[in-house]
Parts: C-alpha cells; sequence; structure tokens
C-alpha cells in the first residue's frame, strides 16, 4: 500500500515527541504534561489536526459517491506527498462502469496516441529511450530532430475528439442540441454553482480587486493570511485561498493547500530524475524543449524558458506520477522493456503534449527555487490539470466539464449561442482550449494565479467553464454585432486584458437577473 | 528668438520615435545650423558645440541637455562627486553629533585609474580574491570593459599604456565586481531606469515608470574560465544582440511590472516594496550629489538612462548613467515604450519651461492634454522628488517644533520614495 501523507505526519508526530521526551530538561516531568506541553510549542497540533482532516477526506471518497458536488480530491491528496512502493500496473485502468461512449472515445485517443508515437519513432529515426553514451556513439545520426515532427497531440485534437460523433450512438444522447458533449450527466446549475462559491459573490470583498482599490485591504489579508499560515490547518487555507492569495503569500499557502512537504526525499528523488535527464534520452525530449521555447506570453515568460524545460523533462521520467495516480483516465502509452516488461512510456504516464508548459510557466513567478517548482508542478497536474485530458463521465473531468460549459451557456446565453451557430462558430471549439490549459494559454500571469487561487480554494476545475461562461457574457454584445467567424475569432482572441476575479464575480452574482431577464 | 505657434524643433537624430512625436504635435523642423529653434534635441556632442560657443539661448528656447551633464554622465566624475557627497552627509552628521549615515553604499567601491592606482592596490590586497572590473570612462555599450582577478593584470595594463593614454580619453574606472548578482531563470540582468531632470535647483525629478530589465542570452556563472566571455558578464544590448540565443521579438527585455510581480511572489511584498524604494533613493542622491556642480540653466531638460543592478541579497547598486540612452527600438513593445517615453517627457518639459504659453504656443490639433499639471498629462511619469516641496516641509516642520502650528503637505506618497529626510541622514540643503 502506499502510504498516505495522513500516516506520515503521524509518524512524524510521534518521532518528534519521542525525540522531544529524551531530552534532559524533561527527565524529571511526568509523561502527558511533556507530551501536552511538545505538541502544543512544536506546531504540532495543527499536523494532527490536518492528519485528521486528510483521513476523514479518505474515508469519504471510499464509501461516498463521486458524482455531484462533492469533492474527490481526497483520492489525490495522498499522491501529493512523496515516493509510493506500490507500481499499480494496469494498463486496463479504465473502470468498466464507464458510458460506450466514454469507452469507444478512450479506446479511439489511444489508438491515435500510438499511431502518432509511431510516426514520431520512424520520423525521427530513434528509439524511444537511449542512454547519452549510446546517443554519441551513433555520431552518424543527427542529434537533432527534424523540425516537422509533431507532438503526439495539443488541446485542438482533443476538441476534435470530443467532436467526433458517436458510432453507434444516436442524436438522442446529444443535449444540448448544438453541444459536442458526448456524455449526459447531471451538471450543475447556476443555482447550485452560486451556492457553493458564496465567496465570490459581489458583496465579498476579493484579492485581486479590493486590494488594487484600497490598500489598507491588501494589508488585512496578508495580516490574515499570516495567522492562518502560522496555525497550518488546511480548511482554513482553503477558506482563505477562496478569496485570492496576496502574492507575496501564495508561494507557502499553496504548499499547504497541496499538502507538500517538501523534506530530504523529496529534494533527493528530484536530484535523481536530473541526472536521468543527463543519463538517458527520450524520444520526446525534443519535442518538450521545443514546447518549453515557445511561451504563449513570450515578452513575459522567456526567462523562464530553460527553467520550464527542466521541469518538464524531469516530469516525463518521473515514475512516481504513474505510481501515485489512482485514476489517471487519460490514457498511458506502454512500451515493452529490454526484459520483455511492460513499462509505461514516458516513464510519468503521461503523454507529452504541445503546451504541458502552460502549466509551468504563471508558477515561475511564485516559486524561484526549482525543487518547489517541481513538485507544486506535478501535484497540480495530479490533482487537477491530469483530468483535463481524461476521457471519463466523472464530474471534473474534461467530458463532464465541456458539458456544464455548453449548458450554461445554452441556459444563459441562448442568444449568444444561436448567433454563433449562424455564423458557423463553434463556442466549444473557442472555449475548450482555454479551459485545457487551465486559461494559462490565454491569461498573462496575475490573472491566471488568481484564478488558480479558486481552483485550489475551491478544489473546484468547475470554475474553468464558468469563467469561459462569463467571458462571453461579457462579450455578448460585440459578439452580438459580430457579422462573420473571423470578427469572433478576433473578439475572443485577445482575453490579455481581461480581469478575471470581477469576472466571475459578476457572472456568478448576475445569474438571477439574468436567467429571469431571459424568461421575460 | 521667439516663441513660435507651431513650437519650432530642431534635432541631429534621425530616430522614428522623436520625429513621429514632434511630427504628432505639428512642430516644424528648422534647419541643422540655423539657431530659430524652440525645442532642440540635441547628441551630447552638439550640446557642447552649442554651450562652447557662448550663444544666449533665449526664454523661447529648450535644449534637452545640461551643459556639464558629465558630471553626472561621465564614469570618473560621477564616481568624484559621489565620494563627495558621501563625505559632506558624514561632516554633517558629525557637526550635529548623531549617528553616522547607515549603509550608504549606491556604487560597487571604485577607484579611478590610474590617479587612485596605489589605493586601489591596497584595496585590492586586503580582498585578494575579489573580482573586479575596468570599464573606460567615456565608451558606452559595453565596449573596452574586462573583468580581472589578480593585481598583475592591472600593473600589466597600466604599464602598457603611455601616459598620455593614460590621462585623457583612455582613463579607466575599476569597481569591485558584483559577483553574487540576482539571477533569474539561471541569468543575470541589469536595469535600465529612465529619469527626467527638470530642474537642479530646486532639484525636481521625474521616474519614468516603464523601466525595463535586460537579460543576459546565457547563463550565468563565476567560472574563471568563463571571466572573458562578455556574454556572461555585460547585459548590454549592444553585447548580446549578436549572440546565437538573441531573440528579436522580446530583445531580452523584461519589464519592470514582471520583475516586481517576480520578487512579490518569489521573495514576498515587503521586499519588492523596499527594493523598489531603494533604487528610487539611488536616484534622488546621486542626482544630490551632482546638485551644486551642475550648471543650472532654466533652458535645459534632460533625460537619464539609469544602470542599475541587484544583488542576490536584493540590494540595488547604481553601475552608471547615461546622457542619451538608446532611443533605437528592438521590439514591438520596447517602440510602443520609448514612444510613450518622450511623448510624456515632451509635455512635461515643455509645459514646465514655457508654462501657458507653450498651450497657446501649440496647435489646436496637438492640444490634446491639460498641460502644466505635475505628471497628471503623463501617467507614465511619477513625480519623484520635488525638493521645493520638500524645503517647505522642512521649514513648516521647523516652525512647529519652535511652536507655531502650522502644517504644510509633503510630497505626495507614493510606491516611490519621499524626500530623503525620512531616511535618517542629512542633505546637504539642511545646512
Ligand atoms: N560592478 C559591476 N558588477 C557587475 N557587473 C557590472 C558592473 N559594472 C558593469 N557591469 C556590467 O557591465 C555592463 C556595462 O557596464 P556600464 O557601466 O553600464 O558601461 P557601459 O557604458 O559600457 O554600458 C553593465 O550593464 C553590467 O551588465
Ligand atoms: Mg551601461
Amino acid at each position: 500500500m502506499l502510504t498516505r501523507p495522513s500516516d506520515r505526519h503521524c509518524s512524524q508526530v510521534k518521532r518528534t515527541v519521542k525525540e522531544e521526551l529524551l531530552k534532559p530538561r524533561y527527565r524529571d516531568a511526568a509523561v502527558d504534561s511533556v507530551i501536552e506541553e511538545v505538541l502544543s510549542t512544536q506546531g504540532l497540533e495543527a499536523q494532527i489536526r490536518n492528519s485528521i482532516y486528510l483521513q476523514n477526506l479518505h474515508e469519504r471518497s471510499r464509501t461516498g459517491g463521486a458524482c455531484g458536488l462533492a469533492s474527490d480530491h481526497a483520492a489525490d491528496a495522498s499522491s501529493a506527498g512523496g515516493g509510493g512502493t506500490e507500481v499499480r500496473r494496469s494498463s486496463l485502468r479504465a473502470v468498466n462502469d464507464e458510458l460506450d461512449a466514454v469507452v469507444e472515445l478512450r479506446l479511439r485517443w489511444g489508438r491515435m496516441l500510438l499511431q502518432n508515437l509511431r510516426k514520431l519513432c520512424e520520423e525521427a529515426s530513434q528509439p524511444l529511450m537511449r542512454t547519452r553514451a549510446t546517443a554519441e556513439s551513433e555520431k552518424w545520426r543527427s542529434k537533432r530532430m527534424p523540425q516537422k515532427c509533431s507532438f503526439l497531440y495539443e488541446a485542438s485534437d482533443l476538441v476534435d475528439a470530443v467532436a467526433q460523433p458517436h458510432s453507434n450512438g444516436s442524436e438522442e444522447v446529444r443535449l444540448p442540441a448544438w453541444g459536442i458533449s458526448p456524455i449526459r450527466v447531471r451538471t450543475p446549475t447556476l443555482q447550485q454553482l452560486r451556492a457553493r462559491f458564496a465567496d465570490l459573490a459581489l458583496q465579498e470583498r476579493q484579492t485581486g480587486v479590493d486590494d488594487e482599490l484600497r490598500g489598507w485591504f491588501d494589508d488585512e489579508r496578508i495580516e490574515e493570511g499570516q495567522r492562518i499560515l502560522a496555525n497550518g490547518y488546511t480548511p482554513l487555507l482553503e477558506k482563505y485561498a477562496t478569496r485570492g492569495v496576496p502574492s507575496g503569500l501564495r508561494a507557502r499557502v499553496w504548499l499547504g493547500l497541496l499538502h507538500l512537504q517538501l523534506g530530504e526525499r523529496e529534494y533527493s528523488h528530484f536530484s535523481d530524475l536530473q541526472s536521468e535527464v543527463t543519463r538517458v534520452l527520450l524520444l520526446t525530449d525534443e519535442l518538450q524543449k521545443r514546447d518549453a521555447a515557445a511561451p504563449h506570453l513570450e515578452d513575459q515568460y522567456f526567462v523562464f524558458v530553460a527553467m520550464v524545460e527542466e521541469i518538464l523533462l524531469c516530469f516525463s521520467r518521473d515514475s512516481q506520477v504513474y505510481q501515485l495516480s489512482k485514476h489517471p483516465q487519460h490514457s498511458t502509452l506502454v512500451a515493452r522493456g529490454r526484459d520483455g516488461r511492460h513499462v509505461p512510456f514516458p516513464p510519468s504516464g503521461v503523454p507529452p503534449f504541445r503546451g504541458q508548459s502552460q502549466y509551468a510557466f504563471p508558477l515561475c513567478f511564485v516559486y524561484a527555487q526549482p525543487q518547489q517548482l517541481y513538485y507544486v508542478y506535478r501535484a497540480l497536474w495530479m490533482r487537477f490539470w491530469s483530468k483535463l485530458h481524461s476521457f471519463s463521465s466523472r464530474p471534473r473531468t474534461l467530458l463532464t466539464l465541456c458539458l456544464l460549459f455548453e449548458e450554461l451557456m445554452q441556459d444563459n446565453l441562448t442568444d449568444v449561442c444561436t448567433h454563433l451557430m449562424h455564423l458557423d462558430v463553434h463556442p466549444t471549439a473557442i472555449a475548450l482550449p482555454w479551459i485545457i490549459s487551465g486559461f494559462a494559454a490565454v491569461l498573462p500571469a496575475d490573472q491566471t494565479l488568481l484564478l488558480w487561487d479558486r481552483v485550489l480554494g475551491f478544489d473546484a476545475l468547475e470554475l474553468l467553464p464558468v469563467l469561459a461562461v462569463a467571458i462571453f457574457s461579457y462579450r455578448t454584445k460585440w459578439i452580438l454585432q459580430a457579422t462573420n467567424a473571423e470578427r469572433v475569432q478576433r473578439i475572443m482572441s485577445n482575453l490579455s486584458s481581461l480581469k478575471v476575479v470581477p469576472l466571475l464575480q459578476t457572472f456568478l452574482g448576475d445569474a438571477e437577473s439574468l436567467t429571469s431577464r431571459q424568461k421575460n | 528668438m521667439a516663441l513660435h505657434t507651431p513650437l519650432r524643433f530642431r534635432t541631429d537624430q534621425e530616430k522614428y520615435v522623436l520625429l513621429s512625436n514632434f511630427h504628432k504635435r505639428g512642430w516644424l523642423r528648422s534647419p541643422d545650423e540655423s539657431s530659430e529653434w524652440n525645442v532642440f534635441f540635441a547628441s551630447p556632442h552638439s550640446v557642447k558645440l552649442l554651450f562652447s560657443a557662448e550663444t544666449r539661448l533665449t526664454d523661447a528656447q529648450l535644449v534637452s541637455h545640461f551643459p556639464n551633464h558629465y558630471e553626472l554622465t561621465r564614469k570618473d566624475l560621477m564616481v568624484k562627486n559621489l565620494k563627495r557627497y558621501r563625505k559632506e552627509l558624514e561632516r554633517l552628521h558629525a557637526e550635529r553629533g548623531v549617528e553616522p549615515p547607515p549603509d550608504f553604499d549606491l556604487i560597487p567601491t571604485t577607484f579611478l585609474l590610474p590617479a587612485d592606482l596605489a589605493i586601489f592596490i591596497e584595496e585590492f590586497k586586503r580582498t585578494p580574491s575579489s573580482v573586479w572590473i575596468m570599464k573606460p570612462t567615456s565608451k558606452s555599450q559595453g565596449k573596452g570593459i574586462f573583468l580581472i582577478s589578480r593585481l598583475a593584470q592591472v600593473k600589466r595594463w597600466a604599464s602598457s599604456r603611455t601616459a598620455q593614454q593614460l590621462g585623457g580619453k583612455d582613463a579607466y574606472v575599476i569597481s569591485r565586481y558584483i559577483s553574487d548578482p540576482l539571477l533569474i531563470g539561471g541569468k543575470k540582468f541589469d536595469l535600465r531606469i529612465y529619469v527626467l531632470v527638470l530642474n537642479y535647483r530646486p532639484l525636481k525629478v521625474y521616474i519614468f515608470k516603464k523601466g525595463f530589465a535586460r537579460f543576459t542570452t546565457i547563463n550565468y556563472t563565476n567560472d574563471f574560465s568563463e571571466m572573458d566571455n562578455e556574454l556572461v558578464h555585460l547585459t548590454n544590448v549592444a553585447i548580446q544582440k549578436h549572440a546565437d540565443g538573441y531573440s528579436a521579438t522580446h530583445g531580452g527585455k523584461w519589464s519592470l511590472k514582471n520583475l516586481r510581480q517576480y520578487l512579490e511572489g518569489t521573495r514576498g511584498t515587503a521586499a519588492a516594496a523596499t527594493l523598489m524604494e531603494e533604487i528610487g533613493w539611488i536616484i534622488v542622491h546621486s542626482l544630490k550629489a551632482c546638485q551644486n556642480v551642475i550648471i543650472n540653466d532654466k533652458h535645459c531638460f534632460e533625460c537619464y538612462g539609469f544602470d542599475i543592478m541587484i544583488d542576490n541579497k536584493l540590494k540595488p547598486w547604481l553601475l552608471e548613467v547615461n546622457a542619451s540612452p538608446s532611443l533605437s527600438t528592438t521590439t514591438a513593445s520596447d517602440k510602443m515604450l520609448k514612444l510613450q517615453l518622450i511623448d510624456e517627457m515632451l509635455d512635461l518639459a515643455v509645459a514646465q519651461h514655457f508654462g501657458d504659453a507653450s498651450a497657446s504656443a501649440r496647435p489646436a490639433t496637438a492640444r490634446r492634454r491639460a498641460p502644466a499639471d505635475a505628471a497628471g498629462g503623463a501617467p507614465h511619469f511619477e513625480l519623484l522628488y520635488d525638493e521645493a516641496v520638500e524645503l517647505e516641509a522642512e521649514r513648516a516642520r521647523r516652525d512647529e517644533t519652535a511652536g507655531v502650528a502650522r502644517r504644510k503637505g509633503s510630497a505626495p506618497p507614493g510606491r516611490w520614495p519621499n524626500p530623503p529626510t525620512r531616511r535618517g541622514f542629512y542633505a546637504p540643503h539642511w545646512s
């Protein structure tokens, strides 16, 4: 079994207490009183409470229904910590309780990935993996990968895959009628979303708006944040993050939210990965370098290119990612090793795609230390972003988020949808790539981070489709005036001036008036 | 020479960012040798000729440099003035019997060569393992700069030159090399910050908020084998643009806004704010150091390019001040930035010097903004230091302690510092 972080916490706490007890100054004291004192002075209380909190989440996720609005982050919480031991090697990780449409999609997607990987092998005329020593002895082979070699996939491929008609399905499955989402499950209504995201209501002060308007608010938030950090209790941190984290505290708050305690073990694992990067070359390395070298917002991100490149190369070699991911519904490519055993390729089990670097660049404004950057990147992938690459009917995965977007559009911006369909523009085709990148592909770093604060705080990927709809809502006037597809594309292509928090606030706050207006 | 409508301009620099701004205002160009101009955007060389010809400028004329700006913008003279300023401050402190000035290192320890050779050797021996950087006093763009780590190198350098070479234009400064620069993404950078001085006595300084960091193209290392590699050690665009890794889309330039955001995230909001404030102090102090030697000709204004480096402990260091920062543009956003810089600078300078007269001297089409009002019409400039206000506030404070309860507002609060008095050491104008 994998060790749960709660177990790790417990043993840590026990060890600290034991060590303290051995100290000479406690020689004559009663054991109980010493324990009490040690717990309160060493800040262990919060640690114990966090263990209990995680433990509870864990239990609940095992017994409770996965659907609906309940959180399923507990299952991932345990993966955030350090290394595990058990290799769960089932390439048949697809659970059987999936809808036909989903099963078919996965098969098709897996085939496509495999095909693309084979093609890549041929075009590059390189094996999947080789040691640097071998590569250097093959002098006759050009080291550079031909420019034409393409990524295994990118966001638009995911959109295409979702949109592809379902072979044996009837059109009835597709609701709303214009939508591309191939499945039909229950998604939260706007009312439910409003209740869940009540902290984003217009009357609540927010970091990301009010700190810019009133200096004292920022000071107040910082003070509050420091208090909560000192206490260290996770639910408090989560609650705090729902209203945004001041940039100076974000690094520490996020480590807490992601249950990351970086120690000896994590550091040495990371340096092992670094040496792996020098020791072996993966077929996909060149593609990842290319991805890191062309950030979307070059003016803002160019200084981080080398850092992000290293993160990606380490990540693809990190077999812990594969071992710790409880339910990656994203497809994993499997290769046969020299000894005949099946191993995922790349070792992380995450097929490299174009845009992978987008999840790393904004983090460079928070973490200067490569180790922290790496583990936060990894934890965010495992807990959130991997779900945006997974075909499943579980909540908070690509298909259900896509469906949520379409239903919110349909219910709240009917006229925009109709108009866009007339112009032959599909709103989902515009919005899904935003959602898949966690908006990092379209927003500048500060806005992306403010959005991710809320995603982490609420533990809710649902905010991504909500924001997408909010953007459509905000630009309604211009969209309705557009008379051709190019114009719409232009209107929706530049989001770099948008302010995330007011957008979310207005949309979630305005919902009632919006729907009632449309009913009249 | 009268104030024309529209204004007449003259320039010896065919730069797009200048010409398009003159054009936009409807100003007319006067011929090169003509003295019929209202605004002369001149190179330092032309300014030298202008003032040596003993021409008398009229109140309808404005030129883009102070006559002896080199007191600040030549590397050796800047060092001299700063050292003298520092001594003055120390003396003032001693006289008043208060604590000596706090850490007041605006520049890395620097000596003039060959003049200070003996003192330098002494200093070198005290810290034999440190690295030094040699810079010609009056060159720019990284030309003639090299690093040294052994005394023999300096001695060899000195003996290889004739006395005549060493005297005039070929004089050097030698500074302690900042070998623990703040690195971002593994690379070294320095800051280019634009500063506008409208007047030296009383000092009136604006800072342009859109400065930028200039990055090297390759990773930094203190390795001896790379000591001669300019691409590792010198951040000048003139040098980096020849590197393989140079990109014409971003030009290795990162906005001050990005830097601030990065520092807030990785070092905390307070540390970032302190750094910005420190940089403001460096600017104010270096100007005050020259305040009394610069000829405060009222027909002049000047825009300086400050080169500032930040070390790993987030301490900023002044490297040099440029009299005519490059107006060439490398990227699209660089062009935007410099157009804005010139635009707002001209507005501020013209409004200050020609006052209301300038408003009527503009063609109606060009009168877009309310002139005269400090940085009101120049949103990207911020008033960094206004000595007149400062003196007034000081007088009020003194009156108050004398029992006269009369309070005057001091300089407006901002991200950039208020007057030096807050800093705990005394500025010369107090005496
Ligand atoms: N003391 C120093 N420590 C570290 N780097 C320095 C130092 N002085 C100069 N440099 C580097 O050399 C570059 C050029 O120096 P600078 O004084 O600005 O001369 P120039 O007039 O040639 O631009 C700077 O931009 C900086 O990158
Ligand atoms: Mg310079």
